[in-house]
């Protein structure tokens, strides 16, 4: 059975589950302080207050713009009176929607606005990233607030929404564009980036010998500052070659 | 202008995981905007790009050795804009990618002092004292915000101070600086490429890609 009318919950407590994250106890306290807000408007008193603290965050670490989800079913659960199942329940959803969340994050939604806005930089202006970066803001607003809300209307039937299995199929179809897009986004650097002035096949040589030496610790996984010491050996083999008379 | 990449730092290092995730903390935006700040934005937005390819690589969860390519960014487009043509974006960048790690560290050292203020918690747990934990949680909140201020504010001035010598003083720096800017795209690129088509194949990137260079031809034939 679903509940309609959620409760008003303040929007920074969720934006700030994160905020206090650590390896010893990772989102706990952003998990109290979150169901905090709940608990004072329901005036519960100091020992029901110290009961519920007492128990272990119902979701000690989960993906954050998913967050809602858990939050709301356990907030549903605890209003009934059944804190036991919600910590089953928040148990349960962490692990799912952490993987869930990470791979749509990662692989895919990140990818995808990065890739948009390097591309309408690239081609028109740098404030396009603004831009991108500000509907990426107000979608992720939304996701966060429709999570909640569909947390606390499913309570524990959440669970089933998260196996159907247009949600796996969404992932990959993210992950297929965000392949797409950094195709293109390589084109338009590399493009922009090319040797200016009149045609050489030397200029095109180096330009192609860069892209083998990268590609080579690319896949060899070197770190970020072998590449720069790569780059550095390179660059000025090629300045102290031009300088030379 | 010093006083704005501050706050720009600080604003992207708690929105990198401590509060919103809003995007502002991907270092192509950060660097972009502190490009738009500085008044680079086309330099900006180029040494935001280099970092976000060297950054795609990694996804910050479980991460062993961390590395703060967020602050990494704003500190290598705002050196860039302080220091003395021409080598100076190139110097940036270098800095930019040494900073990366050190910065990094002040992320954990930030989650170690959460970590240790736990104690704290499960005393105002055990008091059932809810004021005392949004307290605490507001307060590590706002650290990561001060360690961001702080982490960029330190890249900017320690970088300004070791770089302007070399680069100004020296013509053969300079050289090498601006050809190390000229070629540092091409060398990122595979780093970007690998992770895509490692995750979904040559075909899909390959898609993109000739779809885009379709498109560069035959706008730059119709120019023609």
């Amino acid at each position: 059975m679903t509940r309609s009318l959620p409760p008003r919950i303040s929007w920074w407590r969720l934006w700030s589950l994160q905020g206090s994250f650590n390896p010893r106890r990772m989102q706990a306290l952003g998990w109290w302080v979150a169901m905090a807000g709940a608990w004072r408007r329901r005036g519960l008193d100091a020992a029901e207050l110290r009961e519920r603290l007492a128990r272990e965050p119902a979701s000690p670490n989960t993906n954050p713009y998913l967050a809602g989800l858990v939050f709301g079913a356990a907030l549903r659960l605890d209003e009934e009176g059944d804190a036991d199942r919600a910590s089953l329940l928040g148990k349960a959803l962490s692990r799912v929607l952490g993987g869930i969340g990470d791979r749509a994050t990662w692989t895919g939604a990140r990818p995808v606005m990065a890739s948009l806005a390097v591309l309408g930089a690239l081609a028109w202006s740098p404030w396009f990233v603004v831009g991108v970066a500000g509907l990426f803001a107000v979608a992720q607003a939304w996701l966060r607030r429709r999570c909640f809300q569909e947390g606390y209307r499913r309570g524990e039937a959440v669970l089933e929404l998260l196996e159907r299995p247009w949600i796996q199929r969404s992932l990959e179809a993210a992950e297929r564009l965000a392949a797409v897009l950094a195709g293109a986004v390589v084109v338009q650097v590399l493009w922009v980036s090319r040797p200016m002035g009149a045609f050489s096949w030397p200029s095109v040589a180096v330009a192609l010998l860069v892209l083998g030496v990268g590609a080579l610790l690319a896949w060899r996984r070197a770190a970020a500052e072998l590449w720069l010491v790569a780059l550095a050996l390179f660059s000025y083999w090629r300045s102290a070659s031009a300088g030379s008379p | 202008m010093t006083a704005w990449v501050a706050i720009l730092g600080g604003l992207a290092g708690v929105d990198r995981t401590a509060f919103g995730q809003t995007s502002l903390a991907h270092p192509f935006v950060a660097g972009s905007v502190c490009g738009l700040v500085v008044g680079a934005p086309l330099e900006g937005v180029r040494l935001a790009v280099v970092v976000m390819m060297l950054s795609a690589a990694t996804i910050p969860v479980g991460e062993a050795r961390l590395r703060d390519w967020t602050s990494a960014a704003i500190i290598g487009v705002a050196l860039g804009a302080v220091l003395p043509p021409p080598g100076n974006w190139g110097a940036a960048l270098v800095w930019a990618v040494l900073c990366a790690r050190p910065a990094g560290w002040f992320i954990e050292a930030a989650r170690r002092l959460a970590g240790g203020a736990m104690d704290r918690a499960d005393r105002a747990r055990e008091r059932g004292d809810l004021g005392a934990l949004e307290r605490l949680h507001g307060a590590l909140t706002g650290l990561h915000l001060l360690r961001g201020a702080l982490v960029t504010l330190l890249g900017l001035l320690i970088g300004r101070w070791l770089l302007t010598g070399p680069v100004v003083g020296s013509e053969a720096v300079a050289r090498w600086m601006a050809e190390l800017w000229t070629l540092a795209p091409w060398a990122a690129v595979p780093l970007l490429l690998r992770v895509h088509v490692l995750r979904s194949g040559w075909s899909w990137v390959s898609v993109g890609a000739a779809g885009l260079a379709l498109t560069i031809g035959l706008v730059e034939g119709g120019v023609r």
